[in-house]
């Protein structure tokens, strides 16, 4: 019988090795539209942890796919499909920008920030709601629903800097006026890091908490295993769905909020580069764990940083992140199962040879 | 503009907007009756869309640009189709996964032919039946591919309803199990429905690039493949439905791209939601209306099927 | 019955040689380390009935699935009508004629007869033209003694019909051999009765039907041929006509675990339970229940018999509190409730996967139910859980007795006994159990049948379903007999009659019938 720690390994392993495999393939990838894979590599290797500044820089790209990889979890415990956080990121940015533009500039920075968050929380959640609601009591999938309204999203950021919130001051770009200083979230000496990546770090441990030692947690692993027996052991069903889809939009909110306080300063188009569509993949890589989730938001934040570095120095298109990210993804699907029967083979051996 | 001329003119647009979301949608039908949801949909209409233009940019010819965006699509499809088959992956997990690969590609490859001029594929009039009024400017004064659309759905249906592989199809999505037993090969039949699919959705997204947009922007789709799928809920599964949707989409679309060319005081932002909100809405109320009556449709949807002895 | 038999006979001598014969030789099967089947020496003629008896585990269904290609013998060979044949696939086996009915069916439920026997047919062509196919497919099943209405889906017929499609689906595509596994298990006597008529019919046309079954009155009244399988080995390989059925009942009862049949009713006057004019809608997946009257007293197992889908699974969830009634009462204890929502009752489902979360721990599907009780201030007290986990996997000797391994890492016997025993001891004084023997070998059946005798005695009681009326008849102080949505019998321990049960089951109401159709017979 293989040990919870092995088990665990095996796991993992799956997603390294998959990481390893998008790596070559994309490599591959590369030689052929005629670039060397070897040096951007090595590019965005040292962009993303080379010094100081590059690691600083990391932490900031991990920040808001922590929070969006965090949101995801939250759903997918529970067996929901939220990839509707990139929209609720965005809503969450477009409440925290109404109370930053609304407050006025006086307010203590504390109350502002609190007051933002706030904002951005029920925004987000609110924006979580119409896939929940429309799974719980129509039976409608949730994850093609939430992926239309990331493009609703978008349409309403885009309607506000152009129109109502634009700022008067420079017609020609589409944005707000920049939020006042005390809207800005306080930063770590010297770099871009702010408070998002401690809120971040608070919310993963605290999930994993509620997840392995609560009566919430416990149940919600046993709806997200089987909807069927938490329904015969009377578990409020609806209710959790509901307030896992809440909750998640609220975290995934968190990161609009930390971006356009700590990072724009304003709201703008462009806000995210799919954060939340990276927040989804980390999140599986991660198989769901929180813990997890914020190592490989590290890692997945240097490759954005990385590429980003290399955009201007190699004419290398951000698309290539996406490639790399998508080809991620699918080794580390193929190998979940493949690993997953491979280990079931090597357990039926070592039973053999027991027996034997 | 009189409002004849103007409900014409959007009427027309509304085929010519409905078309690739239908195209895609008939498809989605076809391989979600075998019980494997496609969401790469999206992405599959990005590649096909390219793969188009570029051929179309090298050859110079629309029929080597269209047969490229079918063989594309058929390969793209097979790739999920093996992934959904042989690793039992989850599926919502691996068409999300196949169009975020593919956005990238398409992206990334897509840059040297962003407002180049490629050979598009110019209107036919229908002799004799583009002289009807109204519906003859509405139908049938489109072009070669928009009819071939018409020609789709039937066969489709005929495909599903009709034939010894239809009944296999709906067999395997509904109860994989009974099919092996009776000697239908799961496997294949979902590649095949799979496979299919992804061509219909690829010829989606080459007439989203050769006729509508006349050329290649990054993510040209904008959401259409996922609209497609979300259609197929709405539709129940049947193709005859999926074109209903995909119009009423193509309204949406046209209409609101007349509104703004009229100048109408309304942001474009605003009226670019509409749109996806129509659909969402639209399966909303079509799902009240099924709680009643479910339909029968693939119960072995998205369900991974490992044959048991 | 005997003149058609007749007839049959006739038509068919032209396509099924009369010498049909198949044997095994020296066939072994092992899977990892374990042997299932161990160098079985066996031949089958056609003509009769042969069937295949063992407890499960026996090798029983390994050996038929070789024979139906879904095994490959690790030894040994198989030969039909003396030449040597290997099936690498089902397909192959289905080649030479050989077909199988599964225990859970294998039919598409949107699909019509019809389609379910044209599905998978490579003779077709391409665009089918359904109603010349659909002619010919009705005029071979009225050849062929089959009374079926192929025009429904099979979502809307009776077990027994789909039982039967499933025989003439193997026809169709003339099947020489024909394998039923537990063909019997989910219907009512009567309706048992006329498929195992059927496959004698069959079998008389000189075709191979090979029947597994556990009940040993079919075998005495229907095989010609038997052979016992015990732990992979052939024990026992008996032609019924060179023995009297006495002697074949005698080898026979060896294999045999039922009880005694109960004969004494206790009168008890503690009502825990009261339904009073119950009656629910149908739902998809759920018929509609009508006017069910019943009490549970305390200390008396009740059973509750009919056809599957009679109305069993619906008044079980009604009594478990998992579905809500259009109207009526309830009475716990005396007391009027609103719902049965917060009464605490364990609940054996007919399906596992209702009552089990297979991806989490053993441990976690032990307190699954009882978490709310468990900790303080929303958090779980681990150690109370893993304690009663314990408990609970001991109680039934679950293996692997590992209290952190995966549920899916459980044979389907295992999580059964967890199912019960978890269910068993928690605090509820009643218990649903939905044919809870399904899946367990005969000791482990007794075994529970005999704590939920006990279980009763503690003052609780236990409401046991299942479509087995021997079964019934050992353990239950009454038993009530559904048909279509309404309790439509009771009898009580000391009267039992099988025979009016069975008719009960069948739908026969009303009482002056029964009795001269149970004087008839």
């Amino acid at each position: 019988m293989l040990s919870k720690a092995a088990g665990a390994m095996i796991a993992f392993s799956g997603s390294i090795a998959s990481m390893l495999f998008g790596f070559v393939a994309v490599g591959i990838f590369l030689l052929l539209s005629g670039r060397n894979p070897a040096t951007i590599y090595t590019g965005i290797f040292t962009g993303a942890f080379g010094d100081t500044f590059c690691l600083s820089e990391t932490l900031v790209a991990a920040t808001p796919i922590m929070f969006c990889a965090l949101a995801v979890a939250i759903a997918a415990r529970l067996g929901l499909m939220n990839i509707g956080v990139e929209g609720q990121l965005l809503f969450g940015a477009i409440g925290s920008t109404y109370v930053a533009l609304t407050m006025p500039e006086t307010t203590p920075s504390w109350l502002m920030l609190l007051l933002m968050a706030l904002s951005a929380c029920v925004c987000g959640a609110l924006f979580a709601l119409i896939p929940a609601l429309m799974r719980v009591f129509m039976d409608i999938n949730e994850t093609i629903v939430s992926l239309l309204l990331n493009y609703v999203a978008a349409l309403t950021v885009e309607y506000l800097i152009h129109g109502p919130w634009q700022d008067p001051t420079t017609t020609s770009w589409p944005q707000t006026m920049a939020f006042p200083p005390c809207a800005e979230m306080p930063h770590l000496e010297g770099s871009r890091v702010h408070l998002g990546l401690l809120v971040a770090l608070i919310i993963g441990f605290l999930l994993m908490l509620v997840l392995h030692s609560t009566k919430f947690g416990f149940k919600a692993k046993v709806i997200g295993s089987n909807p069927q027996a938490a329904l015969y052991a009377k578990y409020p069903l609806k209710r959790y769905l509901i307030v896992a889809m809440l909750l998640s939009g609220a975290v995934a909110a968190l990161a609009g909020f930390s971006q356009v306080s700590a990072i724009e300063g304003r709201l703008r188009s462009g806000l995210s580069p799919g954060y939340g569509y990276t927040g989804f993949l980390v999140c599986f890589l991660a198989k769901h764990n929180p813990i997890t989730i914020i190592v490989v938001s590290i890692l997945l934040g240097g490759f954005l940083s990385g590429a980003d570095s290399l955009q201007l120095s190699e004419k290398l298109p951000f698309a290539t992140v996406n490639i790399l990210q998508g080809m991620i993804f699918i080794f580390l699907l193929a190998s979940e199962n493949a690993l997953k029967s491979w280990s079931e083979k090597l357990r039926l051996k070592l039973q053999a040879a027991e027996a034997s | 503009m009189d409002d004849l001329a103007f409900i014409t003119a959007v009427a027309a647009g509304m085929v010519r907007s409905g078309t690739p979301v239908l195209l895609a949608a008939v498809g989605e039908c076809l391989t979600e009756r075998s019980g494997i949801l496609n969401l790469g949909m999206e992405g599959i209409m990005l590649a096909g869309a390219l793969t188009a233009v570029i051929v179309s940019y090298l050859t110079g010819n629309i029929f080597f640009a269209i047969i490229a965006a079918l063989a594309i699509g058929a390969l793209i499809g097979l790739l999920h189709a093996f992934l959904c088959l042989y690793f039992h992956v989850n599926q919502v997990a691996t068409g999300i996964a196949v169009t975020i690969l593919l956005s990238g590609i398409t992206a990334f490859c897509g840059i040297d032919y962003v407002g180049k001029s490629i050979h598009s594929i110019s209107a036919y009039k229908v002799p004799w039946l583009s002289e009807l009024p109204f519906f003859g400017s509405v139908f049938f004064n489109q072009d070669i591919l928009v009819y071939l659309s018409y020609a789709i759905v039937p066969l489709t249906y005929f495909l599903i309803n009709g034939t010894r592989f239809g009944l296999s199809l709906k067999a395997v999505g509904e109860e994989p199990r009974a099919a092996a037993a009776a000697g239908v090969s799961v496997f294949r039949t979902r590649c095949i429905a799979t496979a299919l699919g992804a061509m219909l959705a690829a010829l989606g997204g080459a007439y989203l690039s050769l006729v509508y947009a006349q050329g290649w922007t990054e993510n040209i789709t904008a959401g259409r493949g996922w609209i497609a799928v979300g259609l197929v809920m709405f539709a129940s599964w049947n193709p005859w439905k999926a074109v209903l949707g995909a119009y009423l989409f193509g309204l949406a679309i046209s209409l609101q791209l007349r509104l703004q060319a009229a100048g109408a005081d309304v942001s474009p932002y605003l009226l670019g939601m509409a749109p996806y909100l129509l659909v969402i809405l639209v399966l909303a109320v079509s799902k009240l209306r099924q709680k009643k009556i479910p339909a029968a449709g693939p119960t072995a949807l998205s369900i991974p099927y490992l044959p048991q002895v | 019955m005997l003149g058609n038999t007749a007839l049959l006979a006739d038509t068919e001598k032209q396509s099924i040689p009369l010498a049909l014969e198949l044997e095994f030789a020296g066939v072994s099967k092992s899977f990892a380390s374990v042997l299932a089947c161990d160098s079985i020496d066996l031949k089958i003629k056609g003509g009769g009935i042969h069937a295949l008896v063992g407890e499960n585990g026996a090798g029983k269904s390994t050996l038929t699935k070789m024979l139906a290609g879904f095994y490959q013998p690790t030894s040994g060979s198989l030969y039909l009508s003396g030449k040597e044949v290997v099936f690498n696939s089902a397909a192959d086996a289905r080649k030479h004629g050989i077909g199988m009915v599964h225990q859970q069916l294998a039919l598409v439920p949107s699909f019509t007869g019809y389609e379910n026997v044209l599905l998978g047919d490579e003779r077709l062509s391409f665009a089918l033209n359904k109603k010349v196919l659909e002619k010919k497919v009705a005029a071979k099943a009225s050849e062929l003694g089959f009374n079926l209405n192929l025009a429904l889906p099979v979502s809307a017929m009776s077990i027994a019909d789909r039982q039967k499609l499933e025989i003439f689906k193997l026809l169709w595509r003339d099947a020489k051999v024909l394998i039923l596994d537990e063909p019997t298990s989910q219907l009512a006597p009567l309706e048992a009765e006329e498929i195992l008529r059927l496959a004698s019919d069959l079998a008389a046309t000189g075709r191979i039907v090979i029947l597994i079954t556990h009940h040993l009155n079919e075998v005495i009244s229907f095989a010609r041929s038997i052979s016992v399988l015990r732990k992979g080995q052939l024990v026992a390989n008996v032609v019924a006509d060179e023995l009297s059925r006495e002697e074949l009942a005698g080898r026979m009862l060896e294999f045999d675990q039922t009880l005694p049949v109960k004969s004494q009713y206790v009168q008890s006057d503690i009502s825990l339970l009261k339904l009073v004019d119950i009656n629910t809608e149908a739902t998809p997946g759920r018929r509609s229940l009508k006017e069910i009257n019943l009490e549970l007293k305390a200390g008396e197992v009740v059973g509750v018999a009919g056809v599957t889908g009679a109305g069993q699974i619906e008044l079980a969830e009604i009594v478990a509190g998992l579905l809500k009634p259009e109207s009526g009462k309830f009475y716990f204890e005396n007391e009027d409730l609103k719902t049965l929502k917060k009464v605490s009752v364990g609940y054996v489902p007919s399906e596992q996967k209702q009552a089990c979360a297979f991806e989490l721990s053993l441990a976690s599907n032990c307190f699954l139910k009882a978490v709310d009780g468990s900790g303080s201030f929303g958090f779980l007290n681990q150690s109370l859980l893993k304690k009663q986990a314990r408990e609970i996997i001991s109680y039934f000797k679950v293996t692997p007795a590992l209290p952190e391994v995966s549920g899916q890492a459980l044979s389907g016997g295992n999580l059964q006994r967890l199912i019960i025993g978890r269910e068993l001891k928690s605090e509820a004084k009643i218990i649903v159990a939905d044919n809870p023997s399904a899946g367990l070998d005969a000791f482990t059946s007794k075994r529970v049948r005999q704590e939920f005798a006990a279980f009763a005695k503690e003052g609780k009681t236990v409401l046991f379903i299942s479509p087995d009326v021997d079964e019934l008849i050992t353990v239950c102080d009454r038993i009530l007999v559904m048909f279509k949505g309404k309790i439509v019998g009771e009898q009580r321990a000391g009267e039992y009659d099988s025979q009016a049960l069975a008719l009960l089951m069948g739908g026969v109401e009303n009482n002056s019938c029964l009795k001269m159709k149970v004087g008839n017979a």
